[in-house]
């Protein structure tokens, strides 16, 4: 392959990274929370029932911002249902996913699994079959001194201090028709303005994210997105991004390069953003929140069945699952200056990078892009130029062999690649316009024999990273081979200012 | 002295220049046409009555392409008045100006003037009180070779030849409540749609503008361009923009653009904003519409408002021409075209096409005393110099520099800039505006990414803020020559004055 020169210069920078682009997603689906990660018949559980073998795993990832309870399950849950003594709660016929909710996991669960992980939580309040008042009414549980009626509440169950919970979700998909209480665009401006509002009243810091289109291809993509934000766009501090990809048609560099497609669909929506904002003559605008994003395509196992902790969809992923979830990253970071949370949906089990079975985990093809490049989130985002060979995808267009971002974090620069190519290696030169790179720090490589290699928990080390520092350093500039069908994230020693 | 910092890189670019950044726009107006550039009997007018002095600074001015003939005036103009033999021509109402429109120049003269001045045509069809059909006749009179009726009608008025225009405005500002047979966006955008079918059938090759918001003041910005775009995406090619600046509350057309002097500086700001919105709005359509296509941008009309603006002057209505009215502009208002013209540049890749507003007299880069001189506007230098160096790519330049603090915008960036780089023979001109009246700026330029930087020319044009140029002194207010500084280790010194334009030209590469 002709080489590929990546080219930065420190001071054409995008934004600072936020460290919340490093988020996930747990919701009450499938074997997700239950058997994911908590178990208590598990011998790995701890006192509370978690399973430390799972958050053990996780840990590794450094998630930040936490997505909970849902999700579809979101818009039809009441959040009293979780609290209290766990014996007493209900058991729910759950519809989103036809399964039974044993409601043994709820908000306080859920906070102190949170601050034991140090994520961020970030819970979807029900606009569904919800009411605005009810959403109002978590947050004073949550987020108010005691002295009230729903704080006092929370202290007899256990928790004095405030939750603290900074971000909530104005619902959950609201312009699919699969949601339960889905409704027109304007019909949801109405009732998330009422809930902003009354929400924001109990607690003038908390921080809210509305619901974009979570489809590029539904008929009200980007108009669903317009109506929203003109009716509540100074209301709300974010709107929400989903996305899923696939490879339907084993067509796998059409597959790779919808990376292209997502950097669109972040501009598309920044458009959007921009619009309303000069429309309605606003001083500020809301940002972008990814708050469902993967690969998810092989297992369509939607039906419960009824069943408590049913096995759904839970995706298998291979090598080129985990290059196209670096692209997701890649993008992320290269828009740092609009997309400011992005949540991996999920995080055990349904569509996640672990998996578990009985007491068994496996770590999943997806975990180690995400582990790579949050070990290396601190910093700014650089913008790339990249000169290099490309090709022509299918259907996403011309895309370069070499999908880069970087960031950097003083006198250290992260860079991270992909290498689209299925056979070949990629010869890459990396340097800066202002810097001297002195040296490679450290680096990881995620390799596997095949494209299509997935781990199982037969041979759970086909997929994985290595510690990589296979480059040549020469007159501040940095000379490598990217093997074929690859993943870096590379750490690099630059001269001091 | 403050200090500053700039930044380029030769691979850190926006997107080509087109060369259309630079047009200018003749409306049938004040003394635009007649007593303008049109002044039979002037001792410099040509065999056709056009002033040759007029036609010489258009094109030192390397003005590329006019917009003809409105303006508000074309939503009641109907072309073929302007067609045929000129003692035959009716005299109509301009009902947009209140003057007699005596019809001597239409467009077969205007396409003369056009291949005289060595500029491109970009014409105006009425859709005020005009149809579809007219404006497809139009394109078939202008256009079609021969062997039509309309076409075989312009060999008869004497052009054998067809005029081929090959860019073509639907209509002007139709949201403005001012504008001749106004229109909502909903219906301007059937009437635009069902108008570009029949234009392209009449001519495939040419390129279709639109109107967009003709302002930011107007209550239906930007849902205007938003509903033009999504009925009218498929058939335009480019969304037309509109923008006056006035800096003094008391003088300004339609609406007032700042709230104060202090504020002088937000301008180019306000520029990009609208820039950024509009685009967003296009980019909006575009995705919803599942389109590959992407609409640019034509600013066809942007200019300052004097203090002398003619439209301030109490007229007479219905006379034929006037003797006397002319704009003055100061320094000031020259800073402030080229903060607008550097913010055109720096969005290259998606404002293809700008019109200054108007091309002489009434907002005129230049002003001519009826049978007497010519006199050119301060404004004049920064785009004649821009529009003559700025031809390549523009940059990406990443800038530091002092604020100024503005009572209504918060704290504004002193400087506005935009470079161009040519690949081919390695020149690299940066321009500079520096609002900042109190201080001179030291300006660190960091060019270490291009080989071998040596400094060929700083142009300067500084001073006092209100200066103006005169018929007794026309020269008083010109850029002036800088001593050059050297560029060491790819990096370069240079003193910004205060209130000042600047042109800073650079040789990159190999030493010839």
């Amino acid at each position: 392959m002709e080489k590929t020169t990546i080219y930065f210069h420190t001071h054409f920078q995008i934004g600072r990274v936020d460290a919340r682009i490093f988020g996930g997603f747990l919701e009450h689906m499938g074997r997700a929370v239950y058997q994911g990660v908590y178990d208590p018949e598990c011998s790995h559980a701890d006192k509370e029932g978690f399973r430390t073998d799972t958050l053990g795993a996780l840990d590794r990832l450094k998630m930040t911002a936490m997505r909970y309870p849902g999700g579809n399950f979101a818009s039809g849950y009441h959040w009293q249902d979780g609290i209290g003594p766990q014996t007493a709660r209900p058991v729910i016929r759950e519809l989103a996913w036809q399964s039974t909710e044993p409601n043994q996991i709820g908000t306080d669960e859920f906070i102190r699994l949170s601050h034991r992980m140090d994520w961020t939580p970030m819970l979807t309040v029900n606009l569904g079959t919800g009411t605005p008042e009810e959403a109002r009414n978590w947050v004073e549980y949550c987020n108010s001194p005691t002295g009230t009626r729903y704080s006092n509440l929370r202290a007899a169950n256990g928790s004095a201090n405030p939750h603290e919970v900074k971000l909530w979700c104005l619902g959950n998909e609201m312009d699919g028709p699969w949601q339960l209480g889905h409704v027109p665009a304007d019909q949801y401006a109405i009732r998330a303005q009422q809930a902003a509002k009354m929400m924001k009243d109990v607690d003038r810091t908390i921080e809210l994210v509305a619901c974009g289109s979570c489809n590029i291809t539904l008929p009200t993509y980007l108009e669903w997105d317009r109506q929203v934000l003109e009716y509540l766009g100074d209301q709300v501090d974010y709107i929400s991004l989903h996305r899923y990809v696939g490879n339907p048609d084993n067509d796998t560099p059409d597959f790779l390069a919808v990376t292209n497609s997502i950097d669109r669909q972040i501009e598309d929506m920044d458009a959007v953003c921009r619009y309303t904002q000069a429309r309605h003559h606003r001083k500020s605008r809301p940002y972008l929140c990814f708050d469902e994003w993967n690969v998810w395509y092989k297992n369509q196992q939607m039906d419960g069945e009824g069943k408590l902790a049913p096995h759904l969809i839970e995706e298998v992923y291979n090598l080129e699952d985990a290059l196209v979830v670096a692209g997701f990253l890649n993008s992320f970071i290269r828009h740092a200056d609009v997309v400011k949370i992005a949540n991996l949906a999920q995080i055990v089990n349904v569509i996640a990078p672990i998996l578990t079975r009985g007491d068994e985990m496996l770590i999943q093809s997806i975990f180690y892009p995400f582990e790579m490049f949050s070990n290396r989130r601190k910093g700014i985002s650089l913008r790339p130029e990249l000169q290099g060979p490309t090709y022509t995808s299918r259907t996403n267009g011309m895309t370069p062999y070499i999908d880069t971002s970087a960031i950097l974090d003083d006198n250290r620069l992260h860079v991270f690649m992909v290498n689209r190519s299925l056979t070949q290696s990629a010869p890459i030169e990396i340097r800066l316009a202002d810097r001297q790179i002195l040296a490679l720090e450290n680096g990881e490589l995620l390799i596997g024999p095949d494209v299509k290699s997935a781990n199982s928990y037969e041979q759970p080390d086909i997929v994985k990273s290595h510690a990589w520092v296979e480059a040549k350093v020469a007159n501040g500039q940095a000379f490598f081979e990217l093997p074929a069908f690859s993943v870096a994230a590379t750490t690099w020693q630059l001269e001091s200012k | 002295m403050k200090t500053a910092k700039y930044i380029l890189d030769k691979d850190y670019s926006i997107g080509e220049v087109d060369k259309r950044l630079f047009g200018s726009f003749v409306e049938h107006l004040a003394r635009v046409v007649y007593n303008g550039l049109y002044e039979p009997g002037h001792p410099l007018s040509d065999e056709q009555g056009f002033r040759k002095d007029v036609i010489e600074t258009v094109r030192q001015a390397n003005i590329s392409i006019v917009r003809y003939p409105g303006g508000n005036f074309v939503s009641g103009y109907r072309w073929t008045d302007g067609i045929g033999p000129v003692s035959e021509r009716k005299r109509r109402l301009n009902l947009a100006w209140s003057t007699i429109e005596t019809n001597q120049i239409g467009i077969d003269e205007f396409a003369d003037w056009v291949k005289k001045a060595n500029v491109e045509l970009m014409a105006s069809v009425n859709l005020g009180t005009g149809t579809p059909q007219e404006a497809g006749e139009m394109v078939e009179y202008c256009n079609h070779p021969s062997g039509s009726y309309w076409s075989d009608l312009r060999r008869e008025n004497g052009h054998l030849n067809p005029h081929n225009i090959k860019l073509w405005c639907l209509g002007n500002e139709m949201d403005g409540e001012w504008q001749i047979g106004r229109l909502s966006p909903e219906d301007y955008a059937k009437k635009a749609l069902e108008t570009a079918k029949i234009m392209k059938w009449a001519d495939p090759s040419i390129e279709l503008v639109a109107c967009g918001s003709c302002c930011t003041e107007i209550p239906t910005y930007p849902d205007w361009d938003r509903i033009v775009l999504e009925h009218a995406y498929e058939k335009i090619d480019y969304l037309s923009l509109h923008r006056y600046y006035s800096y003094d509350p008391a003088h300004h057309l339609f609406y007032p653009t700042i709230e104060d002097k202090s504020d002088i500086a937000y301008l180019p700001v306000d520029l990009q904003e609208f820039l950024h919105t509009v685009i967003s709005a296009a980019d909006f359509v575009k995705t919803k519409k599942h389109s590959n296509k992407t609409i640019n941008i034509s600013f066809d009309e942007w200019n300052v408002v004097s203090d002398s603006n003619p439209t301030f002057t109490k007229i007479e209505p219905w006379q034929t021409s006037f003797d006397e009215g002319q704009e003055v502009f100061s320094l000031l208002d020259a800073l402030i075209y080229g903060g607008i013209l550097c913010t055109f540049i720096k969005n290259s890749d998606r404002v293809k096409i700008a019109c200054q507003s108007l091309l002489l007299n009434a907002g005129g880069m230049f002003y001519t005393k009826k049978g007497g001189a010519l006199v050119k506007n301060p404004v004049y230098y920064p785009f004649q110099q821009m529009a003559f160096y700025g031809k390549g790519i523009s940059l990406l330049d990443q800038v530091r520099c002092p604020k100024i603090k503005t009572n209504h915008h918060g704290e504004i960036p002193a400087m506005q800039t935009a470079s161009v780089y040519n690949e081919e023979d390695g020149t690299l001109n940066v321009f500079i505006v520096n609002f900042d009246d109190e201080d001179d700026s030291e300006l660190t330029m960091d060019f270490r990414s291009f080989a071998n930087t040596r400094m060929v020319e700083h142009m300067v044009m500084d001073g006092d803020q209100k200066a103006i140029n005169s018929f007794s002194e026309p020269d008083k207010v010109k850029p002036r020559t800088r001593k050059i500084s050297k560029v060491a280790n790819g990096m370069v010194d240079v003193v910004i004055p205060k209130s000042s334009w600047n042109m800073l030209r650079f040789c990159t590469g190999p030493q010839e």
